[in-house]
């Protein structure tokens, strides 16, 4: 696992006399382990126990008896068969071209050219963290009936009527794309980062134009990323029922939508487990597969880098050489062909593949961005449905949503449950990460497991998963069961940021500030913390953006008694799609600039 | 002198690897002394243990007499300089420097004058409030020793502080640190694996190898009187010949090599030398003279001129022996005009024959 082996990066980085001298600090092993407890219960507790529990329940029938009854149905049923086949076919071709759309864009941002970065690093981050359902609302007033596509269209006198451009495969698709592609980029450019520059400019010096050297030299090291960039997504997908319920039609329904269906409408759990024991035996399936043919550490790098920038592997390389070596080398060598073409035509080296990667780059940046800010001036308009172009100028939709005191309600709630869960994650999270990342701990691949599987899951799952025990003792509905649930959600995030952060802490400056005076405790206020303190401040932000973008949770475990502002916009766009919810997405977005803006600027002054 | 440092049967392995085999040093007050050895040699183990950053598994460590084995490094009230320099990335150099002071519960009014006294000595007045990262590495290494000199520890560690710079850099930071070891008066244990650093700087050598003391002693008794080859090797170059003792006359002692025989004066090793006994003798390259027709040595054997490697002041001749034993010669550039393939007489005197274990 990367995890196990980025804490043997700490152990090589600090040196040999740094790592012993930990072990010969550790006087009592059985209590140095303490730490770990309070995250190993709880995980044990909100995670391990629902899996086991849905699955048990997947296989009682209605009266309580063992039976296969559920299964039995969904096997059966050949509009279930069709449902799984959708949601990997969807989540496939999602993960496929949102890998090769990324490509590019998070190859631009590991270049590094000052210039374009930070405000290419933003416009990566603000869909990052925009709320996927924000997004999804966005990609309806462009593709609707009155859309921007459609009515632009039709005034330039394109079309006569307007296309059906929504509910449909396509639209599925391109939403779900453009969903995950921050995902994506970041997970890919994680690695791109850790390729030495100075490789490109080795291999132009030994002769490879840089057709070559892309594709012989940085394509292959780059590839760890894009296989840890697929599963990402493709696991992602797996679990979505946002897009599809919203953008498409009931022939894309995916195994999510129809478990929030048997719940929602049917209120049949029992084959609601059964749907989500498929779920989970389609995501360890391909987990497995990867696994046999790629390695284990692009598993766990795919969900971890995206986090934490750590998802390296020898071993694609390993695997690729024999058949890949070749096929990179024919690409390589036709690539240089076009190059030399291109040469004579423009009678100048490299202008060509620069300026196309740059102008790829930007118009990808208008794809990801575009989207929502139509939604701003929509926001402003006098017609009561999102529709394009907009009509008049009025706040009313604003108004309503900060005087009705449902949707205040729910955004208060969204932002109390976002900030107790981060808290919590951070209180149980930090010191299991300081011990994990420092000390020797036994059986520490099962507890990193244990740690990562809750990110490698749909959702979904661990929602349906809670929803079982808490019925049990009947806490749905509860501000804790949601808290509960959202704490497992970000627990994995603030263990591994954390333990990426420490990583890269030169135990040295704890050893200098001993010799130098300070004890334990101040060591830690005066030194550790301090410089820590961006990481973790970055671990805190994640964890509530993420709790506060939840609607799996919410969903399950509010019962409709408690409502967060992703389940009010989600149950709203249910019934139509009203101009608040323009507003509300507009508040969103504007929040979640602000908050990104701030934070580069704070991370490029360091 | 007073001792400051006495180190007493220090023993310390990790698992099954013995880092660090019983070891005894004592250091006087205000003394330079060097940890020399290659890596791996329990160099940086043992300053570690003086440091508290590791306990040992056996023996015991006095500083000013006071038993301080399982002292907290807090408590030792010791100054350590490292190798990456570990100055804290959050302060600038002012409150890195100021860092120790305030550990020590001083009041801020009487440390920023000493702050600015230290910052004076080391040269860099004007960088009081920039942040390590805007320092070069040789400004970043005058902070690190800024940092522990400012509270006047009555012990320095430094280990490998100068491993990062370029040569001229550590050749003139060399002299800062010598500098500032006579100007505070303390006693400074240095660590390194530049034996031309160690010689230039240590009132004392300890070579170490496997987690053994070698040789301990002042850089001319290391070099003039090496007790092995070991030692021998590390300093400079040398001629190492294995012969046998064929006899001894009271301070004279008679060796058969395969060169010829050799004959060696007496010094305190050779007391061991006894008739019969395999040894082994190191000849300093520049001992080794070349002999015009009308002079003669206490040994003498005709060579062949192989090579001629031209240093400046000095040139380095390599030879061989009719029997095709190499032997290396270090001569004034000024004197000569030998060439390759030459075969010339060199002869040695009998006081600069090292009779090594």
């Amino acid at each position: 696992m990367s995890v196990a082996r980025s804490q043997g990066g700490l152990v090589a980085g600090v040196g040999r006399g740094e790592q012993l001298n930990l072990r010969s600090f550790r006087n009592r092993p059985a209590l140095s382990l303490l730490p770990l407890v309070p995250a190993w219960v709880f995980l044990l507790l909100f995670f391990a126990l629902p899996l086991i529990f849905v699955t048990g329940a997947s296989i009682f029938d209605e009266s309580g008896a063992l039976s296969l009854q559920n299964f039995v149905r969904l096997v059966e049923t050949p509009v279930y068969w069709r449902i799984l086949l959708n949601t990997l076919d969807i989540a496939f071709w999602t993960a496929c071209i949102t890998v090769v759309v990324g490509y590019p864009l998070a190859r631009m941002l590991a270049s590094g050219e000052r210039s374009g970065t930070s405000f290419l690093m933003i416009a990566i981050m603000v869909p990052l963290w925009t709320s996927f359902l924000v997004r999804a609302l966005a990609w309806m007033l462009v593709l609707s009936r009155y859309g921007v596509i459609n009515s632009t269209m039709l005034s330039l006198g394109l079309l006569d009527t307007p296309a059906r451009l929504v509910n449909n495969y396509p639209a599925v698709l391109l939403a779900m794309v453009h969903g995950m592609l921050p995902l994506a980029v970041l997970t890919m450019y994680s690695v791109m980062q850790n390729i030495d520059p100075a490789l490109s400019r080795a291999a132009s010096t030994l002769g490879a134009r840089s057709g070559n050297a892309f594709w012989r030299v940085y394509f292959p090291l780059s590839l760890p990323g894009v296989a840890s960039a697929w599963l990402v997504v493709f696991v992602s997908a797996l679990g979505t029922f946002i897009v599809p319920v919203l953008l498409g039609s009931p022939r894309e329904m995916m195994i999510a939508g129809s478990i929030v269906e048997q719940i929602n409408n049917n209120f049949n759990w029992g084959f609601a487990g059964a749907l989500t024991v498929m779920l989970l035996g389609a995501t360890l399936l391909v987990y497995l597969v990867f696994e046999r043919t790629l390695g284990s550490s692009v598993l766990s790098g795919g969900a971890v880098s995206a986090a934490t920038g750590s998802g390296r592997s020898g071993r694609i390389q390993q695997r690729i050489r024999p058949l890949g070596g070749r096929i990179l080398a024919f690409v390589g060598a036709v690539t240089v062909h076009f190059e030399k073409i291109l040469d004579s035509i423009l009678g100048q080296r490299q202008a060509g593949s620069g300026l196309l990667l740059k102008i790829t780059a930007w118009l990808l940046v208008a794809f990801l961005i575009l989207p929502v800010v139509f939604v701003i001036p929509v926001s402003f308009s006098e017609d009561r449905f999102f529709s394009w172009p907009p009509v008049g100028f009025t706040t009313e939709w604003f108004a309503t949503y900060f005087t009705s005191t449902v949707w205040m309600q729910a955004t208060l709630n969204s932002v109390l449950f976002a900030f107790v869960s981060a808290i919590a994650s951070m209180v149980i999270g930090i010191p299991a990460a300081l011990v994990l990342a420092r000390r020797s701990v036994p059986m520490r691949a099962l507890l990193m497991m244990l740690v990562l599987m809750p990110i490698v899951l749909p959702n979904v799952i661990v929602a349906v998963g809670l929803f079982y025990i808490f019925a049990y003792v009947n806490m749905v509905g509860t501000i804790w069961a949601i808290i509960i649930g959202h704490t497992v959600l970000n627990l994995p995030y603030v263990i591994i940021t954390v333990m990426a952060v420490l990583k890269n802490y030169d135990v040295r400056l704890d050893h200098a500030s001993w010799t130098l005076g300070a004890g334990k405790l101040q060591t830690f206020r005066l030194v550790t913390m301090p410089i820590l303190r961006a990481g973790i401040t970055a671990a805190f932000l994640f964890a509530f953006v993420r709790s506060f973008d939840d609607l799996s949770i919410v969903l399950f475990l509010g019962a409709g008694q408690l409502s967060t502002l992703p389940l009010q916009l989600w149950s709203t766009a249910l019934v139509g799609i009203d101009s608040t919810l323009a507003a509300v997405s507009t508040v969103i977005f504007g929040a979640v600039c602000i908050v990104v803006i701030v934070a580069i600027r704070i991370g490029s002054k360091k | 002198m007073d001792l400051k440092l006495k180190i007493e049967g220090v023993r310390k392995s990790y698992g099954s690897v013995r880092a660090l085999n019983p070891i005894s040093v004592d250091v006087p007050a205000g003394e330079f002394l060097t940890l020399l050895g290659p890596s791996g040699s329990g160099k940086t183990t043992l300053l570690q243990i003086l440091s508290g950053l590791v306990v040992p598994d056996d023996g015991a460590i006095w500083i000013d007499e006071k038993l301080a084995t399982h002292l907290p490094p807090s408590q030792r009230d010791i100054g350590m300089v490292f190798q990456n320099y570990a100055l804290f990335p959050h302060m600038t150099v002012a409150e890195n420097i100021a860092f120790p002071l305030q550990m020590r519960g001083m009041k801020s009014a009487d440390i920023a004058p000493k702050v600015r006294r230290i910052l004076e000595i080391v040269q860099l007045p004007h960088m009081a409030d920039r942040f390590p990262r805007e320092l070069s590495g040789g400004q970043q290494q005058r902070v690190a020793l800024a940092r522990c000199a400012v509270y006047e520890p009555p012990i320095i560690l430094m280990d490998e502080p100068l491993g990062a710079l370029d040569k001229n850099l550590r050749d003139q930071m060399q002299l800062e640190i010598i500098h500032l070891h006579k100007a505070l008066s303390t006693t400074i244990l240095y660590v390194t694996h530049d034996q031309e650093e160690a010689m230039a700087m240590s009132d004392r050598i300890c070579l170490m190898k496997d987690g053994q003391i070698e040789q301990i002693g002042t850089p001319r008794d290391l070099y003039r009187a090496p007790r092995t080859e070991f030692v021998a090797n590390f300093f400079g170059r040398s001629n190492v010949f294995k012969c046998t003792v064929k006899n001894r006359f009271e301070n004279t002692v008679l060796l058969d090599a395969p060169i010829g025989p050799m004959i060696a004066t007496n010094s305190s090793r050779e007391e061991e030398a006894r008739k019969g006994q395999d040894v082994s003798v190191v000849v300093r390259p520049e001992d080794v003279r070349f002999l015009k027709d009308n002079e003669s040595a206490d040994n003498e054997i005709v060579v062949n001129l192989r090579q001629r490697v031209m240093t400046g002041a000095t040139t380095r001749y390599l030879a061989e022996s009719k029997d095709n034993t190499p032997i290396e010669i270090l001569s004034f550039s000024s004197t000569g005009t030998l060439t390759v393939g030459d075969e010339c007489r060199v002869g040695w005197s009998k006081e600069n024959v090292t009779i090594v274990r």
